[in-house]
């Protein structure tokens, strides 16, 4: 009985570590910087904005994932379309995804990332909502603005900003969110280090404690490693896409 | 005696499961071959309606270059025998000319940025850049709702071929073999380029 409980629980395992082509969603959902251009601060703080639009108004999902190229041919690994589908952004397909493509800049004395390239995709229902030539407009404007030094943490943050405060005032009537960049700069400065690799440790910690009940490999670790290992980073809860799907309406743009 | 009345009883119940598993089938299928059928329909209104935004687009488009008298006939003509065939097309429900005409289209957007490009002297309103943004856009979107329908068309297509999808499709009087939107490789692509800010 015991054998067979580890076979299916193994075969459960198993299957659910089958490979996809495309990238799993963080935990966090709205921010996946896969590229690790951002810091920790600035990813919760743009989890904290979008979720409360989210949660406040149950349409909207904006989602950031960042990519690191090393040549062209990176940039067409992921199709954007795919990743919204699979990603299920927004409720009624009221969903956003930008997508940001880093290169590592050798030339910098520290290691820092260099934005070469953006795409974007808009959810079905939200296209009446954000004209290509306005997003288009509203993309250039706060991702090149040159008050941002280049630091990809002042991009996103500004773009994040612009973009809700697009919806909160054109489609929900409200007042827009007043931010000032150069505090937002001394805040991440003034930022604690929090470690990127949390989701791991997570895992690391509960792969430990089971072992330490059980005193070896057993099923039960195989059981609290699949219901923790799964919990988020964020107040161990995991957020999930509203449902979403797009057409391929978009931007895809490269760095002049 | 006895054995006559089990064996009459053993067969009746046969038929009646047989039936009825005929029957759950039946409904199975048909439902199917509906949900499936309706799939392909609504992908076919999704490229449709991309077809139409993309036309009125690369209409305003042209409006917006000053100087292109002389090759603006020709462009214009494109779009017209473009919008023609959509018409006729779609009153048909011909996908083959249909994709004819989304094709042409596409020729015509590949030219108007070939000519503007060629010819520096050529002035375009401030509206144009937009525009041609809304253009890549909606040429994206297109090769999605293309790919769409084909996936749609792929699973019903496939779905009445098989056993016994085949046998329920006939039952059913559902069409055969429904046709993909082809388009030849290239002809859908616009050109990358650079007319700066």
């Amino acid at each position: 009985m015991k054998k067979l409980l580890s076979l299916v629980i193994l075969t459960l395992t198993l299957v659910s570590c089958q490979k996809s082509s495309l990238p799993k969603p963080y935990n966090q959902f709205y921010v996946n910087d896969y590229a690790d251009a951002l810091m920790t601060y600035t990813e919760r703080e743009i989890v904290s904005y979008n979720r409360y639009l989210y949660e406040t108004y149950g349409e909207i999902q904006i989602v950031y994932v960042t990519f690191l190229i090393n040549d062209e041919k990176d940039i067409d690994k992921y199709d954007k379309t795919e990743l919204f589908r699979s990603f299920k952004i927004g409720k009624n397909d009221m969903g956003l995804l930008v997508i940001l493509y880093f290169s590592k800049d050798d030339t910098s004395e520290y290691e820092s990332k260099q934005l070469e390239a953006y795409a974007i995709e808009i959810g079905y229902n939200l296209e009446p909502y954000l004209p290509i030539p306005s997003l288009s407009n509203l993309i250039e404007e706060n991702l090149y603005h040159e008050d941002n030094y280049e630091i990809p943490d002042l991009m996103v943050m500004r773009l994040n900003y612009e973009l809700l405060n697009h919806f909160y005032v054109n489609l929900y009537e409200e007042t827009p969110i007043v931010y000032d960049m150069e505090v937002y700069f001394d805040e991440l400065l003034d930022a604690p280090y929090l470690p990127e690799d949390e989701q791991q440790s997570q895992f690391v910690l509960f792969y430990l404690i089971s072992s330490l009940f059980t005193g070896s490999f057993s099923p039960f670790t195989f059981i609290l490693i699949a219901i923790f290992g799964g919990l988020s980073t964020v107040g161990l809860i995991k957020l999930k896409g509203g449902g979403g799907s797009s057409g391929g309406i978009g931007l895809f743009k490269r760095r002049r | 005696m006895k054995t006559t009345k089990y064996v009459l009883i053993a067969s009746v119940s046969l038929i009646l499961i047989v039936s009825l598993i005929l029957g759950i089938l039946s409904v199975r299928y048909y439902n199917r071959l509906v949900s499936l059928d309706e799939n392909i329909n609504e992908s076919y209104a999704q490229v449709y309606n991309r077809l139409e935004q993309r036309h009125d687009t690369i209409t305003q488009m042209v409006s917006t270059v000053s100087g292109l008298q002389e090759h603006e006939q020709a462009i214009y003509e494109l779009i017209v025998e473009a919008r023609t065939k959509y018409l006729a097309a779609s009153a048909s429900n011909d996908v083959d000319a249909l994709a004819e005409a989304d094709a042409l289209e596409s020729q015509a957007i590949t030219q108007l940025l070939v000519v503007i490009e060629d010819n520096p002297n050529l002035t375009v309103s401030s509206a144009f850049n937009g525009l041609l943004d809304t253009i890549y856009a909606l040429e994206s979107a297109l090769s999605v709702a293309r790919r769409d329908y084909n996936n749609d068309v792929a699973s019903y297509n496939r779905t009445v071929r098989r056993f016994p999808g085949n046998i329920y499709k006939n039952i059913y009087s559902f069409e055969s073999n429904l046709s993909y939107w082809r388009i030849n490789e290239g002809v859908d692509e616009v050109p990358n380029i650079d007319f700066g800010d």
